[in-house]
């Protein structure tokens, strides 16, 4: 990745803002683009520049942290934090299951052949590595 | 030349000025926004582009014309009606115009942007070099009130506060403290008033390249207005040159042509603004929010959003610079 992490919404996406900030977030963190020890913009900034109400990006912000992500102190730059990878509890590798079934419907729908799905998943794997 | 030919060719100057500034109005906008209508590439040169300015121009050219004809040859008993209502015609023309090719072109443009981008960098947001320039105004304002007071003995009883447009005095002041340091304490408030607006412009708006010479062009206003107020408070101590007089634009210029320059670059992603928080597509108002100022539409520059509750705190400074209109009753001739 060149330059500073981005995060783009979509007002047209039918998805929250809040969510759409929050998750996209949580790529960076997970991918390590974010990495702990690095202070986010404060929400001030971000709420700015996204053309959004302040309320939005400090929910955002207060989601990752609950999750583990960030640490949040009143007058103080969001940072993040080291986290701890929990054990994945069976009802959530459920739940990703079935999100997962969907988005593949969704992506056969949308004309994707399977194998070039399975390249995609390989490809994301591979970033992991 | 006669005192009266000189106030009419003065007069007559200043309405071709204004004319032609609001006729160019439409091309100093971002090359992607006509009448505040995001427009798509092309489409000024379009059959449907020209014919909306020329419209506007037509509107415009009418009220314009007639009003500098009246400046020029209209009978002498009307003249100060007449200096009033040319210009005042003019802009209401413009307005009208504006409006009217606004919603004209709605049905032209372009989708609403749904995609906003943020860069998630960590810089401080710093000022830049010139903001830190902010105390010369105050200090020149207190240098003039400092040596008004050490003077004061050597200050006329009686001497001018308004001239009029053929450069003779009109109005005159007594030796008192309203008269005297009046405009000096106006001027403060209207300096301080522009540092505000300059400070919201850097922290309150996006980061975009026309933040900067936003707030370079209010620093220079604030440079302006209290050069300008200088002069007029010491003229009745020291003799101002008249080429004194055309400082303060020396003052505003360089910034207002670098902002134009700037405003007219191409840029990659438009500010997101939604169109239906435009009211008649020049005020903003947009409680989900956060910027308190956005960019202008039309024009260059930028903009209050009245959704934003601190657009409430600079209102109010507003309201204490006329306010000090009362206070002062000397203040009322300037």
């Amino acid at each position: 990745m060149t330059g500073p992490p981005r995060i783009r919404i979509d007002l047209a996406s039918g998805a929250p803002v809040v969510r759409q900030i929050a998750d996209q977030l949580r790529v960076l963190l997970v991918e390590g683009a974010l990495k702990p020890g690095t202070a986010l913009p404060s929400v001030r900034r971000v709420a700015i520049d996204l053309g959004v109400h302040f309320n939005t990006v400090a929910e955002a912000y207060r989601q990752l942290a609950e999750e583990g992500w960030l640490d949040l102190k009143h007058g103080r730059a969001a940072m993040v934090v080291e986290r701890a990878m929990p054990a994945a509890a069976n009802h959530k590798v459920a739940d990703f299951r079935q999100r997962l079934r969907q988005l593949i419907s969704q992506m056969r729908a949308a004309g994707l052949p399977m194998e070039k799905i399975v390249d995609e998943l390989l490809a994301q794997a591979g970033r992991k590595k | 030349m006669t005192n009266e030919m000189a106030a009419r060719a003065v007069v007559g100057g200043a309405q071709i000025f204004a004319g032609a500034m609001i006729l160019a109005g439409a091309f100093l906008a971002p090359r992607n926004k006509l009448f505040g209508v995001r427009i798509p590439a092309g489409f000024r040169s379009s059959a449907e582009g020209r014919r909306a300015v020329a419209a506007f121009r037509t509107i415009i050219a009418i009220p314009w014309v007639l009003g500098l004809a009246a400046i020029l040859f209209g009978p002498s008993a009307q003249f100060r009606l007449i200096i009033v209502l040319a210009p005042v015609a003019t802009v209401i023309a413009a307005v009208a115009g504006y409006a009217t090719q606004h919603r004209r072109l709605k049905t032209f443009a372009l989708p609403r942007v749904q995609t906003r981008e943020v860069e998630l960098t960590l810089e401080p947001d710093r000022l830049p070099w010139f903001m830190w320039l902010w105390p010369g105004p105050l200090v020149m304002l207190a240098g003039a009130a400092r040596y008004l007071s050490s003077n004061w003995d050597r200050i006329p009883e009686q001497f001018p506060l308004h001239w009029g447009i053929d450069g003779q005095p009109n109005r005159w002041g007594v030796r008192s403290f309203d008269a005297v340091y009046g405009p000096l304490i106006l001027c403060t408030e209207i300096v301080v008033w522009q540092l505000v607006l300059a400070l919201a412009s850097w922290f309150g708006a996006r980061r975009s390249p026309l933040r900067r010479p936003v707030a370079a062009v209010l620093i220079a206003i604030a440079y302006s207005m209290a050069c300008a107020f200088g002069q007029v408070s010491l003229h009745p101590l020291i003799g101002i040159p008249p080429a004194m007089l055309f400082a303060p634009i020396a003052i505003i210029a360089p910034a207002v042509i670098y902002l134009l320059r700037k405003t007219r670059e191409p840029r990659d992603s438009p500010e997101p603004t939604a169109d239906e928080c435009w009211k008649r597509g020049i005020l903003y108002y947009n409680r989900n929010d956060a910027a308190l100022m956005v960019e202008t539409r039309e024009g260059a520059g930028v903009t209050i959003n009245f959704g934003n509750p601190w657009s409430w705190a600079i209102a109010g400074l507003l309201a204490v610079n006329v306010a000090a209109l009362f206070l002062f009753p000397a203040l009322r001739t300037l």
